[in-house]
């Protein structure tokens, strides 16, 4: 058997782990635009800030995947894919397959408005974006957009001593994860470390002459000489759609539960596919690292004939400002617009959290100051666990005895301090 | 590289000031910690006559040497002041887990001086120390207040006053978090005259170790000596209760205060069964392998839904036997005293004085407002009620039986109490031992906890015409195991006769009790039967890297013990203080009686081996000469 | 397969496992130090201790950003490259026992590598609450325990 996997990130790097350790026969290809073995997204801003070295944010060496048993072609294009034939070509070969996985990920959008194709306009995706910010000395930055990666990098940034502009398009930052309250108090903890926070304003336009100068709003001008996009991704689904696979509706390569595309022997998983959500079952979209390294397994695993199947999307994002942890997991009011929620809420002076719950079942939770018996939230939330069976659980001794991890989220399930 | 020693937090309550420092090299070594801090740094820090209730007052928490290892027991923070029970020095002892969270946020000893303005707590994470208002606290009773410290505070111990000790009863407790406490000589009413409700200790730091390979190698022998002792067994299931029925069939409990010996029904009521009854599990203090504490619930009847961890000796003596409750009443009265932060055996104490006062017409139902008898549970928890908020005639009773016998005619004869504290569970005429004149030569009054045989048998009772010995039954073997030099082990014990010399054993387990206060272990029996100073060096050796014998611990032992002595003195203790109550001399029990002028003889005997005067019971020259304590002598 | 199985009957509470835990794999003595957790559940006068269950499918090894989490091929004990790891702690969140614990030492997080096969804090326990034996034979236990044998009499040396 063959299996040519297409995307060289976290999907397609578990996918060809997963695959391995069903069969140590299969033929494994990889093929990817980039000639960089696999890295770490998510410890990109941590390089930003100096914490680690570049070079561990490199998960594999070329080494390693030829330990995997592993064919690699890297900076390869893949140019087509014929379905029908079970092929793709790629530089001027033609690759046969038995089953293709597609996990081709996303890329951060830069609009197309005045001055963005000006030096001194970045993304954060790769760690050659990392060493160009790097090289670029940046003193003064923006980051457009406030969504996890875009804080983050903030964060990162200010702690090399930059100044640093956050701004936000929506009336609070990290829209998707957290609501009004919660986002507010993150805000003042970033502004606490200096970072200027701008919400409710749209970037019209960068401007200078070479070099970027300043960034324009539609409320202000700021003199910079970085700008930092992160106000959102674009999946990379122009090949699937070539080949005629489905694409949804927000702009994913369309799957099952079992990561099979609208055609046959083709899966996909990672950022590029739009999947369930675990709660609502609506299509969504994950550009989480354990997303896609989930939805890789159980697309290995079904290419190699045995059956799994993917739970859906549920967001987990941590981050830790000024060493303060601050949670999101499952929906927040705008993800569950629509549905009657209950809030069960509670501020004091070190603790903030917020617990969404819709029909008795766990939807959403965000907590700032603690990660005490999120793990136990995740978990409810993951599994539908019902909010009046968890409280009697929490009554009972017998079941607490053996189930004590439990008793952490004791206090957001009754609403306590 | 190792931790040892922490620093020392000073917290100025009347300024806001916070400051810490370095434990100076010659407290270290002459102190080692815990009681021994305390000792030294209360003696030249509190004025001579101070208030105990006023702002000269310091109080200070140590947390033993080797708090925060796995050393078995080692749990013990030792909490001192100026008594305001007895005016002399006040200490107190507890274990669970806020020396281990005081240890790891880097102190060795927390003192506060001064008095707050307005109800304060103070909060302590590491360097991270404030002082904060307490309004919101202040009346709340004990475990309402962990409650929510608990919850604003994550993770921290908690030490903190009830009621009690915010209404200066002068034997208010400290609690420690919900069920333990610093009880004894009424540290409550400092911490409450200095307005501070509350202190939460969270420790992050790690404790590195001079030779961690070295601690775990004492850790495990301690533990196999501890197993090896022969109450182990009977500890890890009842706990302190083994030795309640033996004292019920010596007639040697507080029964009705002191005036029965025993209760018919004792066996019942106090012995060891309750905890099969109302006990559930097993509860530790940290790192301590016997585990002699248990959850306790009462599961129907008035008090159904009661709980706590408890079914302890001294409840079971102060409640059951001086007042005379029934079992249920015993555990509610200790929910009550945890919860309110009383002191339970001078509670107890206090409350079988009143009954029997008013049994004697002494008071009448005019000054209590209602009926008080012996096992009448309602009336005692509302006198408790009255004293604990100092209301009516439960605001004289809260000042201790000595001083509210000055207060009634003909009262102090059922005052019973040594040096203003009320005396524990036990009656010596009924079992005269070492126990029973560790009583009288206690540094901190009437009490049983500082001095007690650590091969004590309570299968025999038959003291001498002399009162100078306590029949054991020994064994070659055990007597060969003790961890006790040769030359003190052949003075104190006497194979052939079997016997104990009470004065020699005296002083040897008043250093050893007084060492493990230091260290921090814990003074059950089958630590005190095992764990010699040998042992406790060696692990001591290898925590701090410092060169320390077994004869160096127990010299900085009886150093500090000294000096205590010396603070007493200084503060005015008599001559013949050292006395039982009248009771004890002139009322017998079924003809157990005391010879005062024979206890005197072994008291005298006592001070010779101390190295004190025969006569006075003060210090010689000598004495304080060898133990480097020369200056101290005012 | 053998693993740590907790007998929660038998437990204490008193926290020798923790600082011994903390002595071997931090240097340091402190319970927060500990791979093993005693949760105190005082309104239920309970003690559990709590310590990585090595899942078959372990959870925190899909969340790890760095995949450093891994199953050992010959134990299957669930193990970390620690010296990789960046601390951001989505593997806590991801854990629904709470096992993954954050070393603030190093500021990594670290779980129970059951010290290569002989658990110091099953040597150290000194009531039997933490037994280290085959995991079809602990439920085996569990059923005798049901039964009416209890593990701590026996652990203890009392005989029934």
């Amino acid at each position: 058997m063959r299996v040519l996997i297409i995307g060289n990130g976290a999907a397609g790097n578990q996918a060809a782990a997963c695959i391995r350790k069903h069969s140590s026969e299969c033929e494994i290809v990889m093929f990817a635009r980039e000639s960089f073995p696999e890295y770490s997204a998510c410890a990109l801003p941590d390089v930003l800030a100096g914490w680690i070295p570049l070079d561990k944010t490199f998960l594999k060496t070329s080494l390693d995947y030829e330990q995997l048993q592993i064919k690699t072609c890297f900076g390869q294009e893949v140019n087509n894919v014929d379905i029908n034939k079970q092929c793709l070509e790629a530089g001027d070969k033609k690759y046969y397959y038995d089953r293709l996985i597609m996990a081709t990920g996303s890329q951060p959008i830069i609009p197309k408005i005045d001055g963005s194709q000006l030096n001194g306009n970045f993304v954060v995706k790769t760690p050659q974006d990392i060493e160009r910010i790097i090289d670029h000395k940046p003193t003064r930055a923006v980051i457009v957009g406030a969504g996890n990666i875009g804080v983050e990098t903030a964060s990162a940034l200010r702690n090399r001593g930059c100044i640093v502009y956050l701004i936000e398009m929506q009336d609070r930052i990290m829209p998707l994860l957290y609501d009004k309250k919660p986002a507010d108090i993150i805000q003042t903890m970033l502004e606490q470390e200096d970072i200027r926070v701008f919400t409710g304003e749209r970037v019209t336009g960068v401007a200078g002459e070479q070099q970027v100068e300043r960034l324009l709003t539609d409320q202000q001008e700021i003199e910079c000489d970085t700008v930092i996009w992160a106000a959102g991704v674009r999946q990379n689904v122009e090949l699937a759609r070539k080949a005629g696979l489905k694409i949804g509706g927000l702009g994913g390569i369309e799957v099952n539960k079992y990561m099979q595309c609208s055609e046959p022997g083709v899966f996909a998983c990672g950022d590029c596919v739009q999947s369930p959500h675990v709660y609502t079952g609506k299509p969504s979209l994950s550009l989480l690292w354990s997303s896609a390294k989930r939805q890789a397994d159980v697309a290995a695993a079904n290419c190699m004939g045995k059956l799994d199947e993917y739970e859906g999307n549920c967001s987990v994002v941590i981050e830790e400002i000024m060493g303060i942890p601050c949670v999101a997991i499952g929906l927040n009011l705008h993800g569950l617009a629509g549905y009657e929620t209950e809030v069960i809420e509670h501020e004091s002076e070190d603790l903030y959290y917020r617990l969404l719950a819709v029909d008795d079942r766990v939807a959403g939770f965000q907590c700032v100051g603690s990660l005490e018996g999120t793990g136990s939230i995740f978990t409810m939330i993951k599994k539908g666990t019902p909010l009046s069976e968890a409280r009697k659980l929490l009554h009972n001794k017998g079941s607490i005895s053996t189930m004590a991890w439990y008793m952490d989220s004791s206090r957001y399930i009754f609403g306590e301090y | 590289m190792n931790d040892y020693p922490g620093k020392i937090l000073e917290i100025n309550l009347s300024t806001g000031s916070i400051s810490s420092r370095a434990v100076e090299p010659d407290l270290i070594k002459q102190y080692l910690g815990g009681i021994g801090f305390n000792a030294r740094i209360l003696y030249d820090e509190i004025p001579v006559g101070a208030d105990p209730l006023g702002e000269e007052n310091v109080l200070i928490f140590a947390a033993g040497t080797l708090v925060g290892t796995p050393f078995p027991t080692a749990s013990r923070t030792e909490a001192s002041a100026k008594s305001p029970l007895t005016g002399q020095f006040g200490t107190s002892n507890s274990g669970a887990f806020f020396g281990t969270q005081l240890k790891t946020a880097g102190y060795d000893a927390l003192l506060i001086k001064g008095t707050s303005q307005t109800p304060v707590y103070i909060v302590i994470s590491d360097e991270e120390v404030q002082i904060l208002d307490a309004a919101f606290l202040w009346g709340k009773e004990c475990w309402e207040t962990v409650d929510i410290l608990e919850q604003k505070h994550y993770g921290a111990e908690i030490a903190l006053v009830g009621p009690a000790g915010e209404n200066l009863v002068r034997f208010a407790s400290i609690e420690n978090g919900r069920y333990d406490g610093w009880g004894r000589t009424g540290l409550g009413a400092v911490m409450g005259s200095k307005k501070l409700k509350a202190i939460a200790v969270k420790g992050t730091r790690g404790r590195k170790v001079h030779n961690s390979a070295a601690l775990l190698e004492a850790v495990r022998k301690g533990q196999q000596l501890i197993k090896s002792a022969s109450s182990y067994m009977a500890f890890t299931e009842y706990g302190t209760l083994n030795a309640s029925i033996p004292y019920g069939k010596n007639k040697a409990i507080s029964a009705h205060n002191f005036t029965l010996g025993t209760l018919p029904d004792w066996k019942e009521i106090g012995g060891r069964q309750i905890v099969d009854k109302y006990g559930s599990r097993h509860v530790a203090c940290q790192s301590c392998i016997i585990a002699c504490g248990h959850w306790a619930e009462i599961k129907e009847g008035k008090y159904a839904g009661v709980k706590v961890k408890d079914l302890e000796i001294t409840p079971v003596m102060s409640f059951g036997a001086t007042v005379g409750l029934n079992t249920e009443a015993i555990i509610k009265a200790s929910e009550i005293c945890q919860r309110y932060g009383v002191d339970m055996v001078s509670t107890g104490g206090v409350l079988g004085f009143a009954i029997e006062l008013y049994k004697k017409g002494i008071i009448t139902t005019e000054d209590v407002g209602f009926e008080l008898d012996f096992g009448d549970d309602e009336a005692a928890f509302k006198l408790l009620h009255k004293i604990i908020d100092r209301e009516g005639i439960g605001d004289i009773l809260a000042e201790g039986t000595k001083r509210a016998a000055e207060q009634f005619a003909n009262a102090d004869r059922y005052a019973i109490h040594i040096k203003g504290m009320e005396i524990p569970m036990i009656d010596p005429r009924g079992r005269w031992s070492t126990w029973s004149l560790g009583m009288l030569t206690n540094i901190r009054g009437g009490d049983h906890l500082r001095c007690r045989n650590p091969v004590e048998n309570l299968r025999y009772n038959d003291k001498d015409e002399e009162y100078m010995k306590e029949r054991f039954g020994f064994k070659k073997p055990m007597y060969d195991r003790l961890d006790m030099p040769e030359d003190l082990k052949s003075k104190a014990i006497d194979l052939e006769s079997d016997t104990v010399d009470i004065a020699e054993m005296s002083k040897w387990a008043e250093d050893l009790i007084n060492l493990y206060n230091s260290v921090g272990i814990c003074i059950r029996p089958p630590v005190m039967e095992k764990v010699g100073p040998t042992i406790i060096a060696e692990a001591c050796r290898a925590f701090t890297g410092l060169e320390i014998s077994a004869a160096d611990l127990m010299e900085s032992s009886e150093r500090t013990w000294n000096l205590i002595k010396l603070f007493n003195l200084r503060e005015g203790e008599e001559v013949d203080a050292s006395k039982f109550p009248r009771r004890f001399y002139e009322e017998d029990i079924d003809g157990n009686i005391l010879d005062e002028e024979k206890i005197q003889a072994v008291l005298e005997k006592y001070y010779q081996v101390r190295g004190w005067n025969g006569r006075t019971g003060k210090p010689d020259a000598n004495t304080l000469d060898r133990l480097n304590l020369v200056d101290d002598l005012g | 397969m053998k693993r740590i199985v907790v007998n929660t009957e038998a437990c204490d509470g008193c926290g020798i496992c923790q600082l011994v835990c903390s002595a071997y794999k931090a240097g340091q003595w402190h319970p927060a130090f500990a791979r093993i957790k005693i949760k105190q559940l005082q309104e239920f006068g309970l003690n559990v201790p709590v310590v990585c269950m090595h899942c078959t499918y372990p959870p925190c090894e899909i969340f790890c950003v760095m995949n450093l989490i891994y199953k050992d091929p010959d134990t299957a004990y669930t193990l970390r490259n620690v010296e990789r790891c960046i601390g951001c702690r989505a593997c806590e969140i991801a854990c629904p026992f709470s096992a993954a614990v954050w070393d603030p030492l190093n500021e990594v997080v670290v779980n129970c590598d059951l010290c290569g096969g002989t658990p110091e804090c099953v040597n150290h326990c000194p009531t039997g609450a933490l037994i280290f034996m085959d995991i079809s034979e602990a439920a085996d236990k569990k059923r005798r325990e049901a039964a009416g044998l209890r593990i701590l009499e026996a652990s203890r040396g009392f005989s029934e």
